[in-house]
């Protein structure tokens, strides 16, 4: 055990040096060992990695805008570009780094692309052609998704079902927008509004006791 | 006797003892199936029926609200055993034990207006070796959803707790049957005594205490103002420093007995002693150094809930002169701690905020509202307290487990406003008292176990090593 003369303390640590003090320890025979691991290691390496990203996401944007400024095409490229850069950026960074659940990944990273397609649509003299079809698809596919995962996770396949009456309310959007004829083609919106209702009806009447048991839970006052 | 007779009885007791073997290891594949079969039948019920869930108690509706990545609220209780962990033997500890406690089988969801806790039956959380600094914040989407998490390091099992579960009470409760059920897997012949049943001192109570004995109309009796808050250079960012020091239980009650003070008051004032000293001249005579320390309201209250039922009460000390001594600042927090450790006044406090979650408008309100509000709440009191400092108690394992088991160690997180806490628990006549901070410096714990060393007391040091870069 070694003891520090000037803290007067006994240190149990595999160390030459007082952890308070820094002074040099009297060594005495024994055999000393650290109780922790070297903890830095691991977050040096996690460090490292999210900080490549980063760096590598942010050279490639400046890039673009760069070449798109010395080719001087019609319309902004570079800004196209740009987005689809941040999704990716976004995407690398809450699949890979990112703690959050897989369902608030699934649905930020959908309504994210969404976004992403709209702005593309603007960017390019808007056609429409992302609110008509790219928004109630995106709602169709986090509906089938929701499928998809409920079977996979069969055990617990209610507790979708939150997200089941989310998806009703985001399609109520595009109904909206096609009532104030932002929507001229209706139909991806008609298509996407009954899915989410119809999954969420199927899932209430044939899942019975445990469906109303969990609506329940998540509304309890 | 000729050697062809040697030869014969070596073979009828080799026979014998291979035998004896063989009945043993029948014995133990026995054991091990009955209990393979009960979880499995436990399994197919579960699958069966309606799955369960329960309420946050009082104090755990803060924790998910405020917890991330810096503010983990998360706790760790170890046990130190005289034998190098196993990892393979603790996860099937971990297997068998798990769907016993009702209290930790647990995930967290999320409702309109509350969270809940609701039946996880996922399998275990994986048992690995501790690789990373501890207390970090234990994310829902990982760890098979569970709260909890368990690690081993040479000789140490480490629990890690999510403040939402429960306390350290409720802690402790599990990672001592973790413990037994990890020994009696390494050791056969406490299998062969003991069986794989629970001790009888374990309580798998999930009341909340808190909203059985509140009281109504009670005013607010919860500390708001500022208190002096320790600033200091942090370590990087995801770091964390653990300090402890290992002191005979008999050295520090003949120090605490003294100043006719207990162990935790002496502890408590050393810290307030310590922190006066190292910040003597920053400080301002108005503004009080302030200790939280939690209270175990189980005996206040006869009540064995393993879910969270504990209030905090402040040790306050305002440093209006320069030349306080040690017996002053022992006997201000003395007297602090006396005034407020009273069934009715411990009552009055926590009756004020289940009050609010007992009202019905209140508990109308959307969740993401209330966690809006609860959330400039707690940055309000979260600045009225310098430090925490949390006594587990003295440690008490079974006599069969005993010739196992070295020592226990416990810690908390960091919290806003307070970026070094102590933690205290003893177990064989050792007390141990850890610091856990984010601060790059140490001073306020060298003062501290420099002190308890002028009080001659034996202090043995252990870290975690990032105060040697």
């Amino acid at each position: 055990m070694s003891k520090c003369k000037k803290c007067n303390l006994e240190i149990l640590d595999d160390t030459n040096q007082c952890p308070f003090c820094k002074h040099v320890l009297e060594k005495a025979t024994g055999t000393e060992k650290n109780s922790y691991p070297n903890a830095r290691v691991a977050v040096k390496r996690f460090r490292l990695f999210s900080n490549i990203v980063l760096f590598l996401s942010i050279l490639a944007t400046c890039l673009c805008i760069y070449a798109d400024y010395r080719l001087k095409p019609n319309f902004g490229w570079s800004l196209v570009v740009m987005l689809v850069l941040i999704y990716v950026n976004v995407l690398l960074r809450l699949s890979l780094v990112g703690k959050s659940s897989y369902q608030f990944k699934v649905l930020s990273l959908v309504v994210m692309g969404i976004l992403v397609f709209v702005g593309i649509d603007f960017l390019t003299g808007y056609r429409g052609w992302s609110v008509n079809y790219v928004l109630p698809s995106g709602i169709i596919f986090i509906d089938g998704g929701i499928l998809v995962l409920m079977i996979v996770n069969h055990r617990n396949w209610q507790s979708y079902m939150m997200m089941q009456i989310l998806m009703i309310l985001a399609s109520i959007v595009p109904l909206v927008l096609m009532y104030y004829q932002v929507i001229s083609n209706g139909i991806w919106t008609l298509i996407a509004f009954a899915f989410s209702v119809f999954l969420f009806l199927g899932t209430l009447i044939i899942g019975d006791r445990r469906a109303r048991t969990e609506l329940k839970r998540r509304f309890h006052i | 006797m000729s050697k062809k007779d040697q030869k014969e009885t070596r073979a009828i007791e080799e026979q014998l003892a291979s035998g004896t073997k063989k009945a043993q290891k029948d014995r133990e594949k026995q054991i091990y199936q009955e209990e393979l079969a009960r979880c499995k039948e436990a399994d197919r019920k579960r699958k069966t029926r309606l799955i369960r869930w329960d309420k946050l108690d009082n104090t755990a509706h803060l924790f998910p609200v405020i917890a991330g990545e810096s503010m983990s609220n998360v706790y760790r209780i170890s046990v130190i055993l005289k034998e190098e962990v196993q990892r393979d033997i603790l996860q099937e500890a971990l297997n068998l034990v798990l769907p016993k406690f009702d209290g930790f089988n647990l995930r967290l969801r999320t409702g309109l207006f509350w969270y809940y806790f609701e039946e996880n039956g996922k399998p275990a959380p994986r048992v690995k070796e501790e690789r990373q600094f501890p207390c970090r914040f234990i994310e829902q989407s990982r760890n098979h959803s569970y709260l909890f998490r368990v690690t081993y390091y040479g000789c140490r099992i480490n629990l890690e707790v999510f403040h939402v579960l429960t306390d350290g009470m409720g802690g402790l409760n599990f990672l001592r049957e973790l413990t037994y059920q990890y020994l009696r897997l390494a050791h056969k012949e406490l299998r062969e005594l003991h069986g794989d049943t629970l001790s009888q001192d374990t309580s798998l109570n999930r009341e909340d205490s808190f909203v059985k004995n509140f009281r109504k109309k009670a005013k607010n009796s919860y500390q708001s103002k500022r208190a002096f808050l320790i600033r200091q250079e942090t370590l990087p960012k995801g770091e964390f420093g653990v300090i402890s020091g290992l002191m005979p239980v008999e050295q520090l009650k003949e120090a605490a007995h003294k100043y006719d003070a207990s162990i935790n008051e002496y502890l408590v004032a050393n810290f307030v002693y310590s922190t006066y000293q190292v910040y003597l001249h920053k400080m301002s005579k108005d503004v009080p150094i302030r200790v939280a320390v939690p209270v175990n309201l189980r005996p206040f209250f006869d009540s064995v809930t393993t879910k969270n039922f504990f209030i905090m009460v402040s040790a306050e000390f305002y440093p209006d002169r320069e030349d306080y001594t040690f017996q002053e600042i022992l006997q201000k927090v003395k007297e602090s701690l006396h005034s407020q450790i009273s069934k009715e006044h411990l009552e009055q406090i926590f009756s004020y905020s289940v009050g609010g979650q007992t009202n019905l408008f209140a508990r109308a309100v959307p969740l993401g509202i209330k966690n809006a509000y609860m959330k400039a709440i707690y940055k309000k009191s979260a600045m009225a307290n310098t430090t925490t400092v949390t006594n587990i108690g003295n440690i008490q394992v079974d006599e069969a487990y005993r010739p196992y088991v070295e020592s226990f160690r416990a810690f908390i997180a960091m919290s806003q406003g307070q970026s070094l806490k102590g933690t205290i628990c003893s177990y064989g006549g050792k007390l141990v008292f850890t610091f856990s901070s984010i601060f790059q410096e140490n001073s306020i714990q060298r003062k501290f176990f420099k002190h308890m060393a002028e009080e001659g007391i034996d202090v043995q040091i252990e870290t975690n090593g990032v105060y040697y870069e």
